[in-house]
This record gives C-alpha cells, sequence and structure tokens, in this order.
C-alpha cells in the first residue's frame, strides 16, 4: 500500500514541485488545493496518512488546519512548511504537535529525511528553527529577576563585576557561606541550568539589564 | 584638582609676599599694603596659611603703628584660628582688631569686628546680653554712616540669635526694622543692596516665610554686581534650596546650575571654591547624575576639611550617605554618616544629625545588622522626638509673641506714617514723571513684543515646514532605498544566477538561499510579517529576537497586554518601538535594552530603556537631531499618545502613554 497525502499551497508552482517529489518518493498524491478551506474539507473527507500544508493561505492557514485535525483526533500525520522563519509559527505548530515542519527554502532537499525521520522517529523539525527556540529561552527574564531580594541583588552584582565571595561577603559584612546561600538562592530563582560557572556566565552576559529594571 | 590650585594659588602668594618684602626700593607702607591685599585674598584659605601670612605681616606693620591695617590684619588672623580651633586665641584677637579700628576710627572695620566675635563666639565666651550689646552698637554705627548692609546684617544676625533663645518678640521688632529699611533701599541704590537683600531673605527663610525669602533672594542676585562673584554663587544655591523647601525642584536646580556658571577661571578662594562644588553638586544630584553629584560633593567636602570648616562639612556629607544608600554602597553609607556624626558634635546641626541617625539606620538595616540598625534608630527616634517638641513650642512662641507684635507694630506704624508722608509727596511727583516715561518705553516694548510673536510664529511654520520637507524627503529616501535594495542586492544576484544557467553551469542552492534572504529581508522591513494575523505582542517578540540576530544588542521585554489598543494604534506602537531599537542600535552604543509595555484599564504605557550614552544635548531651533525622534513624536501624536524623552549619561528611556 503506498502512503497518502493531501498537499495544501497557494503558490502552484512550489505545490507542484513538491507533488512530483512525493511521487517520486512513493507517496500516492490525493489532493493539492491552493485554497485552505478546500484542502480541510478533503482532508476530513479522505482521511490521508499525511498532509503537507502551507502556513500563509487563503481561506485558512496552514496551522488553523492543523488545530482542526488534532481537535477532531484524525490520524494523519501533519508536515508544516513555510517560508517564515519567525518563532511564533513554529511554536504555535509544535503546541499543536505537528510531525514535521519544512522550511520552503529547503523544502525539497529536506523532503526525504523528513518522511524518513517520521517514520522511524515520528518527528522531524528543521534544526535552524530548534536552535533559534533554544536561543530564545535564554533570554533575560524580567519577571524571574523580580523575584530577587535586595540582598540577592546586590550579590548577584557583585558577580557580575567578577568580585569573589569573600570579596561580596566583606562588603556586606556576612560570613562567605550566607553569600554561597545568596548564591544557590539565586541560581534557583532564575532556573539556572547547575553547570560549573553558569551564574558566572549569566551575570556577565545579563549585567547591563539590572540597571534598567524597576526598583 | 580645585584643591591644588587653591595650594598651588598660596604658595605663589607666600613668593609674591616674600618678593615685596625683599624689595627694598619700595617704601615700607607699599610693602605692607601690597602684602596685606594678598592676605584679604587668602582670607579663606587653609588657616595655618593664614595664620603665618598674618603674623608675618604684623611683625612688619607693628612698628609703624598704623592701627587700621593692624586691625584689619588681626581680624583675618583671628578667623584663621577660629578654624583652626583656637578660639580662646581668635577671640583675643578680635578684640584687639576692634580696639585697634576705633583708635584708627575705622567703622567698618570695628563693624566687621563685632560682628565676627558675635558669629564665632555666640555659644561660647558671649553672654545673649553681650551679644545684642554687640549687634545693638553695629546697627547704630552702621545706619550712622548710611551703611545699610551693615545694619541689615546686625539685625539678620539679632533674630538668629533671638530665635535661639526663643526671644520671638526681639525678634520680629528686627524684622519691622528690616522692612523699613529695605523700604528706604529702594531710594538710595548702593552697590551693598545684595548683601543687604541676602541678609533680609535669610531671615525669611528662617521665619518661614519662603515666598519672601525666594523674592529678596531674586533681588540680591539682580543687586549683586559682577565683581563680587562668590557672593553671587552663594544666593544662587540658597535661592535654589528654599525653592527645594518648596517643592519646586526644576527651578531649583536651574538655580544650582547657575552657581556653577559664575566663578572665572583663575577663581582661587577655597571656601567659595567649596561652596561652588557643592553647588554643582546639587544641581547634579537633582538631576539625578549621582555618581558625578558624589563627586562634586566629595571635593566640597575635601576643601572644607583641608580648610577645617567643620561646619560647612555636614552638608556635603548628608548628600554623599544619601547618594551611597541609593547606590546601595551601605558600607560606605555608613562610613560616611559616622564621619558626619563625628562632625556634628561641634557644629549641633540637629536636622543634619537626625538624617546621618537615619542614613545609618537604613544602612545598617539594609546589611541585615539589625543590633546596630536598632541602636540608630532608637537615637534617631529620641532625637526626633525632642526636635519635634521643641518645633512645636517654638511654633506657639512665635505664634504669641507676633499677636503681641502686631499690637506694637500698629503704633509704630503711625508714628514713621507722619515721616514717611513727606517723603511720599516726593515720591508720588517722581511717580507721576516714571508713569509717562513708563508710558512711552511700554508702548515700545509692545511694538518690539509683537514683531518677536510675529517672528515666533513665522519660525514656527517655518520648523513645521522642514519637518514636512524632512518627512518627505525621508519616504523619497526609503523608496530610493528599497530600489537600490532591489536593484543592488536582488537583481545583481539574478543576474548573475541567469548567467549561469545561460552557460548551463551547476547552480549551487546557497546561491539561491542567498537571493530568497534578501527577498525576505527587504519585505520584512516594508511591513512585519503577518503583523494582522499574529497580533501586536508577537510581533514585538519577533522584532527583538530579529535585532538580537542582527546585532550586538540583548533586548529584555514584560509586555502586560490586558486590554487592547485599536489595530491601527497597534501599527503605530509597533513602528514606534521599531524606531526607539533602530536609534538605539545606530546611536546609544548600548549593550542592553529593556522593553515594558502595560495596557490595562488605566491606559496604555510603553518604556524603552537602554544602557547607552545618552542622547546628545539638543540646542533650541536645532532640527538636525535624528529623524527617527521625530518620527516618533508624530507618530505618537496621531495615536493620541504622549511620548517624553529621558536622557542622560547613562542611558536614554522613551516613555509613550495613551490614556483610556
Amino acid at each position: 500500500m503506498k502512503p497518502t497525502i493531501i498537499i495544501a499551497d497557494d503558490h502552484a508552482i512550489t505545490a507542484k514541485g513538491m507533488e512530483s517529489t512525493l511521487i517520486e518518493l512513493g507517496f500516492s498524491v490525493l489532493g493539492n488545493h491552493q485554497n485552505g478551506i478546500n484542502a480541510l474539507n478533503d482532508i476530513l473527507l479522505q482521511k490521508p496518512d499525511y498532509v503537507l500544508l502551507d502556513v500563509r493561505m487563503p481561506g485558512m492557514s496552514g496551522l488553523d488546519i492543523a488545530e482542526v485535525i488534532k481537535q477532531n483526533s484524525i490520524t494523519c500525520k501533519v508536515i508544516i512548511y513555510t517560508m517564515f522563519t519567525e518563532l511564533t509559527f513554529y511554536e504555535r505548530a509544535k503546541s499543536l504537535g505537528v510531525s514535521g515542519y519544512l522550511l520552503k527554502e529547503f523544502a525539497l532537499e529536506d523532503l526525504e529525511k523528513c518522511i524518513k525521520s517520521i517514520e522511524n522517529t515520528g518527528v522531524w523539525h528543521h534544526p535552524m528553527l530548534e536552535q533559534k527556540l533554544k536561543a530564545s529561552k535564554n533570554v533575560f527574564s524580567p519577571e524571574l529577576y523580580a523575584k530577587l531580594t535586595t540582598r540577592e541583588r546586590y550579590v548577584l552584582e557583585g558577580i557580575a563585576d567578577s568580585k569573589s565571595t569573600k570579596a561580596i561577603a566583606e562588603e556586606l559584612f556576612v560570613s562567605q557561606r550566607t553569600v554561597e546561600s545568596h548564591r544557590r538562592s539565586i541560581i534557583q530563582k532564575l532556573q539556572l541550568p547547575k553547570k560549573k560557572n553558569a551564574l558566572l556566565m549569566w551575570a556577565l552576559e545579563n549585567k547591563g539589564f539590572f540597571g534598567l529594571m524597576d526598583d | 584638582m580645585a584643591c591644588i590650585s587653591v595650594i598651588y594659588a598660596q604658595e605663589c602668594a607666600k613668593d609674591s609676599l616674600m618678593n615685596i618684602w625683599q624689595d627694598d626700593t619700595q617704601t615700607t607702607d607699599n610693602r605692607i599694603k601690597a602684602a596685606f591685599t594678598l592676605l584679604k585674598e587668602h582670607t579663606y584659605g587653609i588657616p595655618e596659611e593664614t595664620i603665618g601670612l598674618s603674623k608675618a605681616l604684623l611683625d612688619l606693620a607693628e612698628p609703624l603703628k598704623d592701627y587700621q591695617t593692624l586691625a584689619r590684619i588681626r581680624n583675618i588672623m583671628a578667623r584663621g584660628y577660629y578654624f583652626q580651633g583656637k578660639t580662646e586665641e581668635s577671640f583675643k584677637q578680635l578684640q584687639q582688631s576692634v580696639d585697634y579700628s576705633l583708635k584708627a576710627n575705622d567703622i567698618e572695620s570695628v563693624m566687621l569686628g563685632k560682628l565676627n566675635l558675635v558669629s564665632f563666639f555666640k555659644f561660647t565666651y558671649l553672654s545673649q546680653d553681650a551679644c545684642y550689646k554687640l549687634l545693638y552698637e553695629v546697627d547704630s554705627l552702621a545706619s550712622h554712616s548710611k551703611n545699610w548692609s551693615y545694619a541689615a546684617d546686625a539685625k539678620y544676625t539679632t533674630v538668629l540669635i533671638a530665635n535661639d533663645y526663643k526671644d520671638y518678640a526681639l525678634s520680629l521688632k528686627k524684622v519691622g526694622e528690616l522692612e523699613l529699611l529695605l523700604n528706604r533701599s529702594e531710594l538710595e541704590i548702593d552697590d551693598n543692596n545684595g548683601r543687604l537683600y541676602f541678609s533680609a531673605a535669610s531671615i525669611y527663610k528662617s521665619l518661614g516665610n519662603y515666598q519672601k525669602a525666594i523674592d529678596f533672594y531674586t533681588k540680591a542676585i539682580n543687586a549683586v554686581p559682577e565683581s563680587k562673584a562668590e557672593l553671587k554663587v552663594i544666593v544662587y544655591i540658597k535661592r535654589g534650596e528654599v525653592k527645594l523647601i518648596k517643592g519646586d525642584t526644576l527651578n531649583a536646580v536651574s538655580d544650582f546650575k547657575a552657581s556653577t556658571n559664575i566663578l572665572p577661571e583663575d577663581y582661587t578662594n577655597s571656601k567659595t571654591l567649596a561652596e561652588e562644588n557643592y553647588g554643582n553638586g546639587l544641581y547634579l544630584y537633582y538631576t539625578k547624575e549621582y555618581s558625578a553629584a558624589f563627586k562634586a560633593f566629595d571635593k566640597a567636602l575635601e576643601i572644607n576639611e583641608m580648610s577645617n570648616r567643620t561646619s560647612s562639612v555636614t552638608y556635603s556629607l548628608l548628600y554623599m550617605s544619601r547618594i551611597a544608600l541609593q547606590n546601595k554602597a551601605y558600607g560606605q553609607a555608613i562610613e560616611l554618616c559616622t564621619k558626619g556624626l563625628d562632625y556634628i558634635k561641634v557644629s549641633n546641626y540637629i536636622e543634619h544629625k537626625l538624617e546621618f541617625l537615619k542614613n545609618s539606620y537604613l544602612a545598617y538595616k539594609a546589611l541585615g545588622n539589625i543590633n546596630q540598625a536598632l541602636s540608630f534608630y532608637e537615637q534617631y527616634k529620641a532625637l526626633d522626638d525632642e526636635f519635634f517638641n521643641e518645633e512645636k513650642a517654638k511654633a506657639l512662641a512665635k505664634q504669641e509673641a507676633e499677636n503681641a507684635f502686631a499690637l506694637e507694630r500698629q503704633e509704630t506704624n503711625l508714628k514713621y506714617e507722619a515721616n514717611l508722608k513727606e517723603e511720599q509727596d516726593k515720591r508720588k511727583r517722581m511717580i507721576v514723571y516714571g508713569l509717562i516715561v513708563l508710558v512711552f518705553v511700554g508702548l515700545v516694548f509692545l511694538a518690539y513684543m509683537n514683531q518677536r510673536k510675529r517672528k515666533a510664529a513665522q519660525r514656527e511654520q517655518e520648523l513645521q515646514e522642514q519637518y514636512t520637507h524632512q518627512l518627505l524627503d525621508d519616504i523619497e529616501e526609503e523608496r530610493g532605498r528599497i530600489a537600490g535594495d532591489l536593484h543592488d542586492s536582488v537583481n545583481h544576484s539574478l543576474m548573475q544566477l541567469k548567467e549561469k544557467v545561460n552557460k548551463s553551469m551547476p547552480l549551487s542552492s546557497t546561491e539561491i538561499s542567498d537571493v530568497i534572504a534578501k527577498v525576505r529581508h527587504i519585505s520584512h522591513n516594508l511591513s512585519p510579517a503577518m503583523f494582522e494575523q499574529i497580533g501586536l505582542i508577537k510581533s514585538i517578540e519577533e522584532l527583538c529576537r530579529s535585532l538580537m540576530e542582527t546585532s550586538s544588542l540583548k533586548i529584555s521585554h514584560q509586555l502586560d497586554y490586558l486590554q487592547p489598543l485599536s489595530k491601527k494604534q497597534e501599527l503605530q506602537v509597533y513602528r514606534i518601538i521599531e524606531e526607539a531599537m533602530t536609534n538605539i542600535i545606530k546611536h546609544s552604543k548600548a549593550t542592553h535594552a529593556f522593553l515594558k509595555l502595560k495596557s490595562d484599564d488605566a491606559g496604555f504605557a510603553l518604556s524603552v530603556k537602554d544602557n547607552g550614552k545618552g542622547m546628545p544635548p539638543q540646542k533650541e531651533g536645532q532640527n538636525t537631531f535624528s529623524f527617527g525622534l521625530h518620527s516618533i513624536k508624530q507618530r505618537s501624536k496621531a495615536i493620541r499618545g504622549i511620548v517624553s524623552f529621558t536622557s542622560t549619561a547613562n542611558g536614554t528611556e522613551v516613555n509613550l502613554r495613551i490614556t483610556a
């Protein structure tokens, strides 16, 4: 039995390209739509094994289609392919549990890799997006920073100024153990990874923000 | 630097003094005169130096029996001893100075000596009555010789002492006299009016009548001649301080600023230099330039400490401790407070003592040293209560005295009215002439104002046109840039690809990816991807991410968007953020930026802060500043928002507010 697929993309040329590649890969293409609503109707009707969805389409976006598929518990593997590299779309796609996420630019090369990976592990997302997502999680969070006490902020500033625990302890007239416990509390509150020098690295990177936060 | 220049100047002065002594071709008289001039210039210098100079000069002048000069030298010497802490010696020298001045019939010097006696020793060697007597003598002498500023000084000092001894009846009587004096001084314009007004203002300040105090400080500023720069510095600082009490920080700041622009470059009087630094400190402090302010206060402190002026140092220390607290440098704050409390043992200035205790308490509290914090809090509380009770008692006594004085004053007024009537008749005639001149001047002035107004309107229109032109220019420029981008990058790359296809050369995928990225970049700049679909908040997040990818700026944001704006407003807000961020990246040299957005029932507020070098100061009428700012202003105007820019050397903040 050949696996079945429905394509939805309002760009006829890229859609054609994808269709022929899919046929080469042994797929049976059940439909090729340029309008989101038509595509969704066809998907609900034919229940293919796979769907390949562009994000921006007239009628209905690919992500909205994926949402309906998820809500109706239709067992078909969703592959999103888009020219947008914005994380907003990727995050939504991830939350909808899509199996594949391709960037149009590389879609023809990546398609085979993506299908194989989905068959084996159930999922393939373009690595660039994963990287971007990871980087964005590392960004300074004012909400977490706000949880620090005045004391902890003082210690943090000391760390950012490359002061030793001893020096900070002397400045605050407390023992080094107290400063150590402040450090632990800071690491916990900022949800930093338990790696060596994680706090120092974080402090050096973000000390420019300290002065910009509200009192 | 200032201290060094003081020392240096004094070294030079000493050298010159030596030269004059050794110059035998000069008469002794001339030598003394020259040396005395030098000494007078360093009246406020380092006590040791002053005393040394005076002693040497006394040795030279004594045989000549020139009592006038001798008296003046002793007066200066007494000041030196006083600031050195040798009060007994100082008292002796001052008394001698007064005696000599009497012998020489030098009335001004007599008055100066007596005033110094009172202000130096009012709480030590002199009883209340002795002070009053001395001041009364000065007052009579001054009135006889029509030296109104001394008369005012005497009255002012009397008021201070009377207030201290809670003798409010006398204090109010002196104020009444002073008011009469001021009325007279308007008739007899004189170079010393500046001092007179200054004294009057100080009295009103001590009485709590701040508006009148400000009025007289202003009069004093206008009356002080350019040559007396030192007085001007002090008057500006004092007026600023009163404005602060009144809560008018904005104008106070401009007074403090003014106090720093008066002294000539090569000025050496350390007392006034300290004051100038103090004024500069206040200016910086109230413009929130805390670290610079700290430096300025430190300088003032250093100069004052060097000259041993213990009564002045607490002022600087107070602000320094405040700044240290603010900077969370608690150890430093404690150190400063301890020093301040030490000095206060001498000057016993309660209000300062209160704040030092409080700041110590706060610093220890912040450090978690509860025992010390409690101890200071208790001291503070006890003193505060005592002070409060005393102030209450004072206010009561004052009120009583005021009631009594009102009656007495009515009688006095009747007496004075008769005297004044004659003068008033004279004045009435003057007023008629004056009015004629005034009407004429007024007409000229009106014509002038009218012309100025027209010019201002014209200028406004010109500016508006300039902005419009700039806007149009910018649109053209933008179009040109897009065309350029399309032509240079995209078209060029496509041509290369076409060439390769024509020659059947292999095409690499990265070459095509490159073209795709270029097109995406251009189209994204024109209109943010799917702004409509993903909304303001997601678009802002994407913008920040993309800016962080393409620049080295780090951006953090806090977005509480509970009450959405209209779509039209959203797009303008997005553009404003984009503009602000572009400015930061292009001009500010900032490494970090923080974007805060809050929209709820209370309204919409946006703030974009950076830690860059701030905007360059803007000159009036100049519109060459970044078009970005103008565009932000225009955009916020279009959505009925209020935008403001705050810029210091530590960064810039753009604030946008839209009321609900």
